[in-house]
């Protein structure tokens, strides 16, 4: 679960692994990589495309500042 | 019913506050709840909400700065993975107490800020405060803290809304709540002084609507309506002891910080009582869960399971019954009550009750 101040968002379990790597030092290639290390098997495309969405939509509702 | 899951704990510390706004929710009579509960019967009930499904608590009051044991509160709260929230009017804040709020811990702070104008802002809070709340935005966020402003609004500040927002956006704030007087406690002893005409309120929502887009991403701009001015009621607090909890300085356990003014509830206290036994039993939040208590119009209304019927406390304050439709709604017999106090309000320009000892002592001797 993300919470903020007036609302919470229940995350499914993609979305939890990638913000849990969000740690202020990792690079988007880095989150991305540690990712398909952690899914074996999904294309890396895939991946890059998820990280992008969530983090954009994260960012757009100021959660997440770069 | 069985209870449903709280997310939300809004722990109200302490009464005391050196500010007056004449719009206070705190109760009319809070001089007489000098009664606190302990650091002790703070930090079990915190590690008892956690234990609940709590998420998240909001340090509130009053001004919970007054409170001597705030860090140990904010330390104990971290520890049961709470996420904390300072609400605060920021005039007792300095560089070393938030520093050692932040060490502790501490998530995030929100700030009330009166107004745009020295002046006027400090004729809203009864007390010289401006200035020292623009530093401590500024110390605010230099601590790294995320930041909220909350500015009340109400006929002397509404017109402000676009330097409001240029203030709240030149501090560095994440999210500005625009948030307009709900008509409550001290703001229902100020009503026809405090309330907007619609006119005024449509220049504003507009300007605020306009300035969310504008500022996507970096500050939210959250502008909560006057709910008088509404067709249909709000959702209030997601509908009665649902997703959220309020308890008094003194202990009491309630679906919000006003439903102390509805006469025959009980709300059991954490003194006495687990916070879990206190959500699962309680009569007072067990009283308006779910619809059996509903009437008509609202019994037979599609919007009941969205709206749940309104403000129980509105309903009570305005009609005299709890259990009967918000009168906001345009479906409730009791409808022109608020048509009529929106009618006196843009008449009349009332003197501001402010809220102190004196004023809440006289007060309690009339009610």
């Amino acid at each position: 679960m993300l919470v903020f101040p007036e609302a919470a968002l229940l995350l499914n379990e993609t979305a939890a692994a990638i913000l849990k790597l969000c740690n202020g030092e990792r690079t988007l290639e880095q989150i991305v990589d540690a990712l398909a290390q952690q899914f074996v098997g999904a294309d890396r495309q895939m991946i890059a495309d998820e990280v992008t969405d969530l983090l954009t939509r994260v960012r757009t509702r100021g959660l997440l500042e770069v | 019913m069985a209870a449903p899951r709280p997310y939300t704990l809004v722990a109200e510390l302490t009464y005391r506050c050196p500010l007056q706004c004449p719009y206070c929710s705190d109760p009319v009579n809070f001089q007489a709840l000098r009664d606190e509960l302990s650091t002790e019967q703070w930090c079990r009930t915190f590690s008892e909400a956690a234990d609940l499904g709590v998420v998240q608590l909001h340090l509130s009051g009053g001004e919970p700065v007054v409170r001597k044991d705030l860090p140990e509160l904010i330390r104990h709260a971290r520890q049961c993975d709470l996420y904390t929230n300072l609400i605060t009017g920021g005039t007792l804040l300095n560089e070393d107490n938030l520093q050692q709020f932040r060490d502790c811990g501490l998530d995030h702070v929100q700030l009330s800020i009166q107004d745009t104008d020295r002046k006027s802002a400090d004729l809203i809070a009864g007390v010289h405060s401006y200035d020292k709340k623009l530093t401590v935005a500024r110390l605010i966020k230099q601590l790294g803290f995320p930041l909220t402003v909350n500015v009340v609004l109400h006929r002397l500040n509404i017109d402000h809304v676009p330097e409001l927002i240029a203030q709240a956006a030149d501090l560095g704030a994440q999210r500005l709540e625009l948030a307009n007087t709900q008509y409550y406690a001290w703001a229902l002893e100020n009503r026809s002084a405090l309330m907007p005409t619609r006119a005024q309120r449509d220049r504003a929502e507009e300007i605020a609507r306009e300035a969310c887009a504008r500022y996507r991403g970096v500050m939210e701009v959250a502008f909560v309506q006057v709910d008088y001015f509404s067709a249909e009621p709000k959702a209030c607090m997601g509908g009665w002891a649902r997703t959220y909890m309020c308890i008094t300085p003194t202990g009491e356990v309630l679906p919000c910080h006003a439903a102390h003014v509805i006469p025959g509830l009980h709300f059991d206290s954490v003194r006495h009582q687990s916070l879990a036994t206190i959500w699962q039993q309680s009569s007072a939040l067990n009283a308006f869960r779910g619809d059996a208590w509903m009437q008509e119009p609202c019994r037979s209304c599609p919007k009941k399971a969205s709206d749940f019927g309104g403000c129980r406390c509105q309903a009570f304050l305005l009609t005299g019954d709890a259990a009967a439709t918000d009168p906001v709604c345009r479906l409730s017999p009791h409808h022109d009550i608020v048509l009529d106090a929106v009618a006196v309000a843009e008449r009349e320009n009332a003197p501001f009750v402010y809220r102190n000892r004196q004023n809440s002592e006289q007060l309690s001797v009339r009610s």
